[in-house]
């Protein structure tokens, strides 16, 4: 809860109207690139990994569109099929303008997640999780998110509550990032409604679920409407303090059409993983805001920035009828 | 050695060489309304003994029995002479009336020069209402905090702010007192206006060093606001119009030279425009509604003599800020405001004992309250004290002014209470509170001893004690300074004090916002305290021109603030989210002032280190907080062309704040479900600095004086940023993209938030 946005809002709309803005000139310090890692245990699923670096706040980010020849593993509902860009584009199936984009990734590492005394060696391949469903006309670039990684391994991640798995990567520049973490048992939805409004038009969804109160427990909720691939409609982290051991709902307003579907998921996070967002979002908020005090990112990366986690989570699918 | 004993035995045998001494006491005030001064000095200058009114206006002298003449002066007043044989104690009540000149209405109110080199206290500034009166001002709204501003060594929270930092001290380390009542949060408009409203008050006193005994509780300031008494002569009113606010002021006996009664208030208007443009356009669907905004105070006091020897004062303040919003599914209500009550009892034990005692209460609260759809959510948060105090003023002979007092507090603090409804539920969805209830006492003594001609000592020390949590916190506050006369123009001065720190502002934003929540000191939160050194001199050149100089260097020991993503949003456990470190500053304040005449005002420039430590921020390296600023000067001027027409100016400049600006950022993919982002990276707090702030105001007063009806007023124009400098407010990144929304570039900008600012208030009195 950013209690003093409603003030920046305030002051913005003053400040905004009275055109007092110019440009200015601002010498930052040299700034050293550090590795920046995306790491999500799913139970069931292979690992997999996303490595970029950071770069200085006025280097321009540049997107590249992926190497048409650079191998890519796709899960699908068909399973997992090994192709290329090209492939995709020969046989109809891509457009030229759908070619993903992508940061300036390192590919050159060598990324090793431990999990029993056993140690996984990720290879440098594309991997990408798409979905089927994904043929209406609207579901264009600009708002279907595929999540990329470019390291992968088709060992299957156990779900395992019970030990850590860690993570060490060392890059073609000699450096070096470990974390490790740990899965945490998921917590089940207890029950979910749609109400619709007096003109039976849009519905609210709410759903239930129940801390335990033997712990600090930390969530992230997101809702998505169709699938998993667009802009969710809700997307929060936030940890027990108001609801401890308690029952507590989650709900949108009347905001969801007839007969689609949403997605929800509740995920059950560690408190590295909380924090990471919590910061993320307020250094994000910060930029621009006369009353913010910006936050450092705290990471469980050792070394680098970004986040090594499992993710615990309950997901259900309701047709809004 | 032999000097000492030699000065001891003087002390023990004055009164056996002077033979029978006597003690003359009462009250000084002001002719015309009967109102106490407060600092008017009382003289026999054939025996070059003195003494002054005290907060309440009274004093006591104590001279041997013989045919004496006594002098009582108050700048712009005329001085009053008395002869008397003195066989007795006597009780003798003084009325001064103003200077025939009627400019003395504007002339600058302060404690002479020559006061102020001969007093033993140092690092105290003083304003009085009708100086403020005449400076420019942002909107025209004279504001008593932000004239104080003007002086060496308090800056400004930023741009526009009534908000004040002392010293290196945080905004939070600042005491202010209403009539003795503790007011938590001193502004409106989110700090851009102070709750002081300058028609209700009669004294502000800022000390930032040297801290009498008497006061404890915040580690860098205290600012004293003394509500005037009221006319006991006669029924006065007297208000003005402003371009944003209205004043109005009524006053009058009681009963004649008996008691009085004061009423003030004032409120903003915009809302009233605000609310008819809404009106307006209600039916356009593409509009968006203007929010609400309004705040208003009022301030009342009574006071009557019980008789001789005792009188009654009780005066009160209320005072909110209401802001609001609404929109066909979003509502939102946000008001905040402070409540002071204060009862007040002085009492002449004798002439030479005189008492105040106080009970007080103090209250500020905010709430939030928003809704949409079928959610209701109220968020709410405040402190609330009752506060009984006592203070007692001794003065044995002429050479001791011995003070010692008790104080009493009880704190309540909601730090928070959040609460959320839906239409469909019966029961709040959910609900959470945190809130303590604490006590701090305090007991003290002082003398302010003059040893000499030359040498004056003051010596005083506080015990203070915080309970809370099942745990007793303690701490002593010495308290020294002392001047040395080289002459009767040049003086010498040093002070040394320790001031403790029990509760604790809650704020993790750049500036205090009116949700910040006051935490009490507990097992985990330490209190804070601080240790300060000054060292000056204070010369007075003729009988106009004013010269100090002051060196200090403060130490301030278990500073509190808030580990990298803290939250304080109702959080129970918040004593998870402090980190703690030190701070230190130092600095070099000079101040050149002439005093009285046509052309008068001051010159002050701060050159001020200001530092923080903490082991969890930047690895334990020092930062320098948001306001620490190198350089600070500030020009004033009034010009009196005529009774008529009256110039004013002010010019400060100051180094530009020091602030975080991101270095660097990365591509933030996120899970399946959630939409990419770009992460921001910060490296070294307070790396940056913004640039430097100067700003020139100017202002013209026209003196009305109307015959039938009798009515005395003044038209006020003034500039703010008169040459319309764009002062950095703050700083952000821009990313410059094309038509196709491709980044080509990022650019830094500044936002300013006042340009050249035409106002103009009229004020009446009759």
């Amino acid at each position: 809860m950013k209690n003093y946005s409603l003030f920046f809002l305030f002051a913005l709309t003053t400040l905004f109207a009275c055109d007092l803005e110019r440009e200015v000139d601002v010498d930052l310090p040299e700034y050293q690139n550090q590795l920046v890692v995306e790491a999500y245990l799913e139970a069931g699923k292979p690992y997999r990994l996303l490595l970029t670096e950071s770069i200085s706040y006025f280097d321009i980010p540049q997107l590249y569109p992926i190497d048409r020849n650079r191998p890519i593993i796709i899960l699908s509902s068909l399973g997992e099929t090994q192709t290329t860009i090209q492939d995709l584009l020969d046989l109809g199936i891509m457009t030229e303008d759908e070619i993903p984009v992508l940061p300036p990734s390192i590919d050159e590492a060598t990324v090793v997640i431990t999990h029993m005394g056993e140690a996984d060696t990720l290879e440098s391949l594309l991997y990408v999780e798409i979905d089927d469903r994904l043929v209406s006309p609207e579901d264009t670039v600009e708002n279907v998110f595929f999540k990329f990684y470019n390291f992968y391994s088709p060992t299957i991640v156990p779900e395992d509550y019970d030990n850590d798995f860690q993570l060490s990567i060392l890059d073609g520049q000699g450096r070096m990032a470990l974390s490790n973490t740990r899965f945490l048992p998921p917590i089940p939805i207890d029950s979910s409604v749609i109400t619709f409004n007096e003109t039976d038009t849009i519905a609210s969804y709410q759903i239930w679920f129940t801390d335990p109160g033997d712990q600090k427990n930390f969530y992230r909720h997101t809702l998505n409407k169709e699938n998993l691939f667009k802009r969710p409609i809700q997307n929060f982290a936030l940890d027990d303090r108001f609801f401890n051991g308690e029952a507590i709902v989650f709900s949108t307003g009347f905001e969801l059409d007839r007969g689609k579907t949403v997605i929800t998921t509740l995920y059950h996070i560690d408190e590295a993983y909380h924090d990471f967002l919590e910061t993320l979002d307020e250094a994000e908020g910060a930029n621009g805001n006369p009353f913010g005090q910006p936050a450092s990112i705290i990471s469980n990366i050792e070394g680098g920035i970004g986040i090594f986690t499992a993710l615990s989570y309950h997901r259900d699918s309701v047709l809004v009828e | 050695m032999k000097k000492i004993l030699y000065t001891i035995f003087i002390l023990f045998t004055s009164q056996a060489i002077w033979g029978q001494l006597y003690t003359i006491s009462g009250y000084v005030k002001e002719a015309e309304s009967g109102e106490t001064l407060i600092g008017a000095t009382v003289l026999a200058p054939s025996l070059e003994k003195g003494a002054t009114t005290n907060a309440y206006g009274f004093y006591s002298l104590t001279l041997p029995g013989d045919s004496i003449t006594l002098e009582y002066n108050y700048i712009g007043f005329e001085a009053i002479t008395k002869r008397l044989f003195l066989d007795k104690d006597i009780t003798l009540d003084i009325e001064l009336g103003l200077e025939s000149n009627e400019l003395a209405e504007v002339v600058v109110k302060a404690n002479s020069a020559r006061e102020q080199v001969n007093s033993t206290q140092m690092s105290v500034d003083q304003i009085s209402t009708k100086e403020a009166k005449i400076l420019p001002a942002l909107f025209g709204e004279v504001d008593i905090i932000k004239t104080l501003q003007l002086k060496p060594g308090i800056a400004s929270g930023g741009e526009g702010s009534s908000g004040i930092v002392v010293r290196g001290g945080g905004p939070d380390q600042n005491l202010f007192i209403l009539d003795e009542a503790l007011v938590y949060n001193p502004s409106h408009l989110f700090g851009f206006f102070s709750t002081f409203n300058s028609d209700a008050i009669k004294d502000v006193k800022l000390y930032k060093g040297g801290f009498p005994a008497q006061y404890g509780g915040r580690l860098s300031s205290v600012v004293d606001v003394k509500l005037r008494e009221g006319n006991r002569k006669k029924f006065a009113a007297k208000g003005g119009l402003g371009i944003i606010s209205s004043r109005l002021t009524l006053e009058g006996p009681l009963k004649k030279d008996k008691g009085s009664f004061i009423v003030s208030g004032r409120r903003t208007y915009a809302d009233i425009f605000t609310r008819q443009v809404n009106k307006a356009k209600e039916d356009d669907p593409e509009y968006t509604p203007i929010p609400d905004y309004f705040f208003y105070d009022l301030n009342a006091k009574l006071n009557y003599d019980l008789g001789e020897k005792d009188r009654l004062f009780v005066s009160g303040y209320f005072g909110r800020d209401v802001f609001g919003f609404s929109s066909e599914d979003f509502n939102f209500d946000f008001d905040w405001g402070n409540i002071t009550t204060t009862a007040r009892w002085n009492h002449v034990f004798n002439p030479k004992l005189f008492s105040n005692t106080t009970f007080t209460f103090s209250d500020y609260q905010y709430t939030i309250a928003f809704g949409f759809d079928v959610f209701d959510f109220v968020l709410n948060s405040g402190v609330r004290d009752y506060n009984l105090k006592t203070d007692f003023y001794y003065a044995p002979n002429n050479q001791h002014n011995i003070r010692f007092g008790a104080d009493v507090t009880r704190h309540n603090f909601n730090v928070g209470r959040f609460e959320g409804r839906s239409e469909e539920e019966s029961d709040p969805i959910f609900s959470a509170d945190s809130g303590f209830k604490a006590s701090e006492t305090a007991l003290y003594v002082s003398d302010d001893f003059e040893v000499n001609d030359k040498l004056k000592l003051y010596g005083g020390l506080r015990f203070s004690g915080f309970y809370n949590d099942g745990k007793f916190f303690m701490g002593l506050e010495p308290r020294f300074s002392m001047k040395y006369s080289v002459n009767d123009n040049l003086s010498l001065k040093s002070s040394y004090t320790r001031m403790y720190q029990y509760v604790h502002l809650v704020s993790n934003s750049g500036a205090s916002l009116p949700t910040d929540v006051w935490y009490p000191t507990n097992k985990t939160v330490k209190p804070q305290f601080s240790d300060q050194v000054a060292a000056g001199v204070t010369v007075a050149i003729g009988k106009q021109f004013l010269l100090s100089n002051e060196l200090y260097y403060k130490w301030q020991h278990r500073q509190v603030d808030f580990r990298d993503g803290a939250d304080l949003f109702v959080n129970p456990n918040l004593d998870e989210e402090f980190v703690f470190g030190k701070g230190y500053s130092y600095g070099n304040e000079i101040y050149f002032e002439k005093k009285e005449g046509k052309f008068r005002g001051w010159v002050g420039y701060t050159l001020a280190w200001t530092w923080r430590e903490f082991p969890d921020i930047d690895e334990g390296q020092r930062f320098p907080p948001r306001f620490d600023r190198r350089h600070d000067i500030s020009i004033v001027s009034v010009y009196d062309l005529s009774k008529r027409f009256t110039f004013t100016g002010s010019w400060v400049y100051n180094t530009g704040n020091a602030i975080s600006l991101a270095a660097a950022r990365f591509y933030f993919q996120d899970i399946q479900g959630s939409r990419p982002d770009i992460g921001t990276i910060y490296t070294e707090r307070n790396a940056f600095r913004m640039a430097s702030y100067h700003r020139l105001d100017l202002g013209m007063v026209i003196n009305l004086f109307l015959k039938k009806p009798k009515i005395d007023g003044d038209i006020t124009f003034s500039t703010y940023n008169t040459y319309d400098r764009r002062n950095p407010y703050f700083i952000y990144y821009d990313l410059e993209t094309d038509e196709n929304d491709n980044v080509l570039g990022v650019k830094a900008k500044q936002v300013s938030l006042f340009p050249i600012l035409p106002a103009a208030t009229f004020n009446f009195a009759f």
